[in-house]
Order: C-alpha cells, then sequence, then structure tokens
C-alpha cells in the first residue's frame, strides 16, 4: 500500500491518499524504478508557496523491495534530474486521485477528495511543469538558538540532527504532564492529545510490535536513521522505539549532554531508567518490561503527530 | 470514583468507574488501614500502582501503602490493589497475569 500526498497548500492539509490497488501499486513503482533519475528526496526541491511535489511512501512492512526504488520519495520536485519524466509519472498518479474518500484520513474533513480537487491539481501540476520554479538561493542556515545544536550522527555518515537542552520544567507542569506522553516527548511536540503514532494519518495501530508501531510511526512522518533529513527539516530529533510486547510502547529523545530524555506516560519527563541512572545508551537502559529495541529514528520539522 | 491502572507509557492507561457497591466495598477496605511511613518511589516504566481520583483528590495505590493527599496509608496485604485488580475491565484481562506478578514481587 501506498500513501499519496500532494505536497501544495499552506494552511489546509494536502490532498492525501492510500494507493490500495495492487496493480496501480506495481504499475508506479515499476515507472519509479525504470527512471530511477525521476525521483528526489521528499522535501529537497522547491519549498515556496504553491505546487511542491507528490510524496509517495511505502506504508507496509512487506511491500517487495525494488531497486533503485527507495520507500519514500518525491514526484515532480525540483530536485529530481529528470523533472519531465517526473513530471510524467506525478500526473498519472493525480490522474488516479480517487474521487471519494474510500480511507478516512483526518486530513479529509478540511481537505476532501473530489473531482474540483483533482482538477485544481492538475492544473497546477501542468503549471508548474510548464514553468518550474528557478531554484532559489540555498536556504539560510538556521538561526543560532541556545536551547539546540547540529551534531553530525557518529553512526550515519552526512547525517545531522539535533540534540535539545533538557527542558523538564517545560512538561512536568499540572495542566501539562497528564496529556503528554513517551511520544509526545521524543517528538518535541507538547499536543495535549497523548499522542499516538500514526494517529494523525488514520494509521495508529493497536498491535503492539516493533514493525507495526514503527509503521504508525513512519505513516507520521519518521525516517529510519541513516536516512538524512536535509537542513530544511530542522529542526530534527533523534528518537529509538522500545516495545514491551504485546502491551505497549516507549520512546527515548537525544539531548544535548550526550544522554537521552524520556516521558514514561503521565510520569514526570526525566533522563534516568528505572535504577535511577541517567540514560546514555537506550539500548542498555533499564527499561522494565520494554525489552525489545526497535531502532533509531529522525522525526525532522514535517512530521506531525496527533 | 475513577480508578486508572498506572501501567503504560505510550498507550493510555485502562481506566473504569467503580460502581455503588464497589466505592463501599473500597471504603470499608480503607477503614482497616493504618497511617504509614515508607514512601516507595514509582519506577518510571512498568507498573505503578493503582490511581484513584475522587472529589478529595488523586490517590495512588502502590505497594502496599496508599498514598492519599492527606498522607500515608500502610496495607501490608495489599489489599487495596488486589480489590482493584479484581474490578480490572475483561479488555484488559491480559494484564491481569502481569500486575498480579507485580503486586506479589
Amino acid at each position: 500500500m501506498l500513501r499519496i500526498e500532494v505536497d501544495i497548500f499552506s494552511g489546509r492539509p494536502n490532498p492525501t491518499w492510500f494507493l490500495t490497488d495492487a496493480e496501480a501499486t506495481k504499475g508506479l513503482l515499476d515507472a519509479v524504478g525504470e527512471a530511477p533519475d525521476a525521483v528526489a528526496k521528499t522535501g529537497a526541491g522547491f519549498n515556496g508557496l504553491g505546487f511542491r511535489e507528490v510524496r509517495v511512501e511505502v506504508i507496509s512492512d512487506d511491500e517487495r523491495a525494488r531497486r533503485r526504488t527507495p520507500k519514500r520519495f518525491a514526484l515532480a520536485s525540483t530536485a529530481a534530474k529528470n523533472l519531465r519524466a517526473s513530471g510524467e509519472i506525478a500526473r498519472r498518479l493525480v490522474e488516479t486521485m480517487p474521487l471519494r474518500s474510500s480511507v478516512r484520513l483526518l486530513e479529509h474533513a478540511a481537505t476532501p477528495l473530489n473531482a474540483q480537487l483533482r482538477e485544481l491539481l492538475l492544473e497546477r501540476l501542468d503549471r508548474y511543469l510548464r514553468d518550474p520554479p528557478r531554484p532559489g538561493p540555498p536556504p539560510p542556515p538556521p538561526p543560532p538558538n541556545p536551547l539546540r545544536t547540529t551534531i553530525h550522527d557518529p553512526d550515519c555518515e552526512q547525517c545531522q540532527y539535533e540534540v535539545s537542552q533538557f527542558n523538564p520544567g517545560f512538561w512536568n507542569t499540572p495542566t501539562v504532564q497528564p496529556h503528554n506522553n513517551c511520544y509526545n516527548y521524543a517528538r518535541d511536540w507538547r499536543t495535549n492529545t497523548f499522542a499516538q503514532p500514526g494517529r494523525a494519518h488514520g494509521a495508529q495501530t493497536h498491535v503492539m510490535a516493533c514493525n507495526t508501531v514503527t509503521a504508525a510511526a513512519m505513516a507520521d512522518g519518521l525516517v529510519k536513521r541513516c536516512d538524512c533529513l536535509p537542513q530544511s527539516q530542522w529542526p530534527r530529533r533523534l528518537m529509538a522505539l522500545v516495545i514491551d510486547p504485546g502491551v505497549d510502547y516507549h520512546w527515548y529523545r537525544h539531548q544535548r549532554g550526550g544522554f537521552w530524555g524520556h516521558k514514561p506516560g503521565q510520569t514526570p519527563a526525566r533522563n534516568v531508567d528505572n535504577s535511577n541512572v541517567l540514560v546514555t545508551n537506550p539500548e542498555t537502559a533499564d527499561r522494565d518490561g520494554y525489552t525489545d529495541f526497535c531502532g533509531y529514528f529522525y522525526a525532522g520539522v514535517s512530521v506531525v503527530i496527533n | 470514583m475513577r480508578v486508572e491502572l498506572d501501567l503504560f507509557s505510550g498507550r493510555p492507561n485502562p481506566s473504569w468507574e467503580l460502581d455503588e457497591a464497589g466505592v463501599r466495598e473500597f471504603e470499608r477496605l480503607m477503614t482497616r488501614l493504618k497511617p504509614g511511613f515508607a514512601t516507595p518511589e514509582p519506577p518510571a516504566l512498568g507498573y505503578r500502582g493503582f490511581l484513584l481520583q475522587a472529589v478529595s483528590g488523586v490517590s495512588r495505590a502502590y505497594r502496599g501503602f496508599v498514598f492519599m493527599p492527606q498522607g500515608v496509608l500502610d496495607d501490608p496485604s495489599c489489599s487495596i490493589e488486589w480489590f482493584l485488580l479484581d474490578g480490572l475491565p475483561a479488555a484488559f484481562a491480559s494484564l491481569r497475569r502481569r500486575v498480579s506478578a507485580e503486586i506479589t514481587h
């Protein structure tokens, strides 16, 4: 199954749908495999107002891997080496956008799928491909922030992310603490909704296992560690996922100072484990029943959780 | 009175309401408890006891103690925790053995 998002709007949620038809999925991924220069990393191209790209993401963990076809990519992006080929594939994809949302996503409340929307998308895509925006100057570096530091990921050549000052006071107040959980803390979004992986994108899971919770979180936009995020995704967090098999999940966030912070459920945010030892490595920290270590992930600015 | 099993980190904790009979039994058990002094600290991850939300505030039953806004009560037989575990809704039956093991630990 593929998740398709046309990155075009600024205020409204982007048009988003799932491509569930096996033949159509195969057709798209085969086309991409035959034209690898038609794809780009998501968010790497034009990022101004108006049409920007069509994002495609494999959201099933058992989708057959294809050579030269990443699990998440952008079409019709100015970052693609072959914009013409990319645009053609994107146009065919948008032409098949469903005119009715069979899988109801949160985005459909404000951006329902219908014929008018499809016409709008095709018109804007055509205009964009006729006269693509010229690449502008490189984005300015992020302003200095005393609470965040950019570091190189020692485990991933060329990847960078941001570590933030440990700030438990932001989380541990009576009106905030009960309503924000480990996922809120690790992603560093205080939504006050006790956020669940995947819920913001209609992809929440109730099966507590590494692969299911990973898939749900990746539906929110998290990527696996070493799938570098560009500077345009600043600030980028490094998160770690562990599972109490069949029971629950838990997340950690890498903080400035070489340790990890976390917030177990409604309890206070902290940087120590169950043995009251500073968490310097979530793989070896005292985690009680959360025995399964699933892996590390980056969360960039475009990750939405709820 | 609302009861919450304080166990999870990511998922919302299981919670349910005690009915009138349950509240009466709870209050009866509480009258048998005496003031305590030790205050075991619940861990970050894992079983952290039961939370009880009443008009008077939030209390916690954990490891043989009941922590109330007005003080701590000693519950050496964990009678409150066993009583509350008995009321765990069927939807969370799979947690019963885990919590039993924690109470008897």
